[in-house]
């Protein structure tokens, strides 16, 4: 999957869950301060993200290293490369 | 400060008590027309039976949730007179029976007589003791509190296939994730020692059964000047810039509170909270959770024998399997009884069945009662021929609980905590607004009263919470 189909999933995604305004949807937009997303929503978010690429996170350590938007497209971008490898 | 508990049950009124104790003022509201319908008991042919409440593990003196009654001032009203022992019993398919003390002074003992080894089994009482040691809801001399999710969460069957026990051993520990209504793989470590340790510690029934926890409840709310506001169905919460303002009853009142801590089913709080409080992701976490399963009941008598002593696990013949429900040709039972009326012992038995099978509304509804009834009845009758014969009194339906016990689902204890799940915390995006009970933590007395206590902690800080169960207040 390329990077601009990781962005397009993930934007729809916390766009319908989360109600926020795509416009804010950038790759330099910090999780908490910029689109509202607190710690709560984080537990939230990994679900949601889960569901719309068919990968289990709840175990991985790096989601605590994760800030902005664009450290989630990278995030996912390893994690999906590293699901094919598996495979 | 205002505080308004939603739901009269164990969480519920554990609540109030914690609040009245950090000095608040509380309102305790019921949706039955009577307090914690769950902890009551009714009677078929003069013989009571209970509805929710059967036994308990860590109630005697030195157990942990005696010391939880003891510092929310409710165990003086119980006593330690009303305690009654109780032994378990595991009835294996193949004619097996086992059998664990109601007390850890004789546990070794026992299982050295049966199972003529005892290392492994003392290793996972150390590995369930270090398990649930970690947590200061358990462990007064635990001071930290944390909620990290560990990275790799064990479940009992990795910890239990790691060990050495003998099979009929290893299927009766197994057998205790019935505690917390899941099957073995999908339990986490932590959570069944936290459940299942106390029984190891103790295992007893109370005279008088739900109603004398109830009701020593309800006293204890008295002394801290808090009544039960009964028929009393959450409609709305009242929410203004995002807070919480206060919540407005089915019957059109208005309450105004600072805070409000829900004790009914998450899933009914999509319909009671305004539009844009919680994000769509945090409904939908919640409505994809799955129930635990739901039960079938039967309340009969026998003339043969007395079950007041014990309660009793029906295996399978290949040991503990969760799947088993009353379909199956050797469905999963647990049996119990209660005090005898002239000669005649109440027999109660339960079996999971498969989610909403049959509902009230149904056609048929009657007929397949009537026929599970039955089916419960002779698979009693032939496994435990001691029994026979039974005689039928009563029976109850998934919607027997819903219509009864105000349970939004009529599952067993509602959603299940299977270590898939990342776990709902009792804070909310709502200031103010918190969740209790065993939807949020785990299931049962022990679960419900723990949530309560977490969920306080999050409110007013866990160390004030805590103070009293650290102290051992009598």
């Amino acid at each position: 999957m390329d990077i601009s189909r990781i962005i397009e999933i993930t934007n729809t995604a916390l766009e319908v869950e989360f109600e926020l305004d795509p416009k804010k949807l950038v790759p330099e937009a910090h999780i908490r301060d910029d689109l509202g997303l607190d710690s709560l929503d984080i537990v939230d978010m990994v679900i949601v993200l889960e569901k719309a690429f068919q990968i289990k996170l709840t175990n991985k350590k790096e989601l605590s290293t994760l800030f902005t938007l664009g450290d989630i497209y990278g995030f996912l971008e390893t994690i999906r490369d590293s699901n094919i490898d598996q495979e | 400060m205002s505080n308004i508990v939603v739901g009269s049950g164990i969480a519920g009124m554990t609540l109030a008590l914690l609040l009245a104790q950090q000095k608040q003022d509380v309102t305790l509201l019921e949706a039955a027309p009577s307090p914690a319908p769950l902890l009551n008991s009714f009677k078929r042919s003069a013989l009571s039976f209970d509805v929710g409440f059967h036994y308990a593990g860590g109630l005697a003196p030195s157990g942990v949730l005696h010391r939880w009654l003891n510092a929310l001032g409710v165990w003086k009203y119980i006593g330690n007179d009303a305690l009654h022992p109780v032994s378990e019993e595991f009835h294996f398919a193949t004619n097996d029976k086992y059998y664990l003390p109601p007390h850890k002074n004789f546990l070794i003992s026992a299982v050295e007589e049966q199972f003529h080894e005892t290392e492994s089994f003392e290793k996972l009482l150390t590995m369930m003791n270090d398990s649930l040691n970690h947590s200061p809801f358990m462990n007064p001399l635990q001071e930290k509190f944390t909620m990290d999710i560990p990275e790799n969460i064990t479940s009992v069957s990795d910890v239990l296939d790691s060990l050495n026990l003998p099979f009929a051993l290893k299927q009766i520990m197994l057998a205790r994730c019935l505690l917390l209504g899941l099957r073995p793989s999908e339990t986490s470590f932590e959570h069944y020692s936290v459940l299942s340790m106390p029984y190891c510690e103790s295992s007893s029934s109370l005279i008088g059964g739900g109603k004398t926890i109830r009701d020593a409840y309800l006293r204890a709310l008295e002394d801290a000047g808090v009544t039960v506001q009964c028929n009393s169905t959450l409609k709305s919460l009242l929410v203004e810039e995002e807070e919480l303002q206060g919540v407005v009853l089915e019957n059109g009142k208005e309450l105004s509170c600072e805070r409000c801590f829900f004790t009914g089913h998450p899933q009914q709080l999509r319909s009671m909270v305004p539009p844009k409080v919680f994000r769509p992701a945090f409904f939908n976490r919640i409505e994809s959770m799955e129930e635990t399963p739901h039960a079938f009941m039967i309340f009969a008598e026998t003339k043969s024998a007395s079950l007041q002593d014990k309660v009793v696990y029906l295996l399978t013949q290949e040991g503990f399997c969760a799947d088993r429900v009353l379909d199956a040709d050797d469905p999963s039972i647990y049996v119990t009884g209660a005090a005898p009326v002239d000669g005649r012992y109440p027999v109660l038995a339960i079996a999971s069945i498969k989610q909403d099978i049959c509902k009230k509304s149904d056609q048929n509804y009657s007929a397949w009662k009537k026929k599970y009834s039955e089916k419960l009845v002779n698979y009693l009758e032939t496994r435990m021929p001691e029994l026979a014969p039974i005689r039928l009194l009563d029976a109850a339906t998934p919607s027997t609980l819903r219509h009864w016990v105000h349970g939004s689902k009529g599952s067993l204890y509602g959603i299940a905590h299977s270590n898939e799940n990342l776990p709902i915390l009792p804070i909310t995006r709502l200031k103010g607004f918190f969740m209790a009970g065993q939807n949020i933590l785990l299931p049962g007395l022990l679960g419900a009263l723990i949530s309560a206590a977490v969920s306080a902690g999050f409110a007013f800080g866990h160390d004030e919470i805590l103070q009293r169960f650290r102290q051992g207040y009598e």
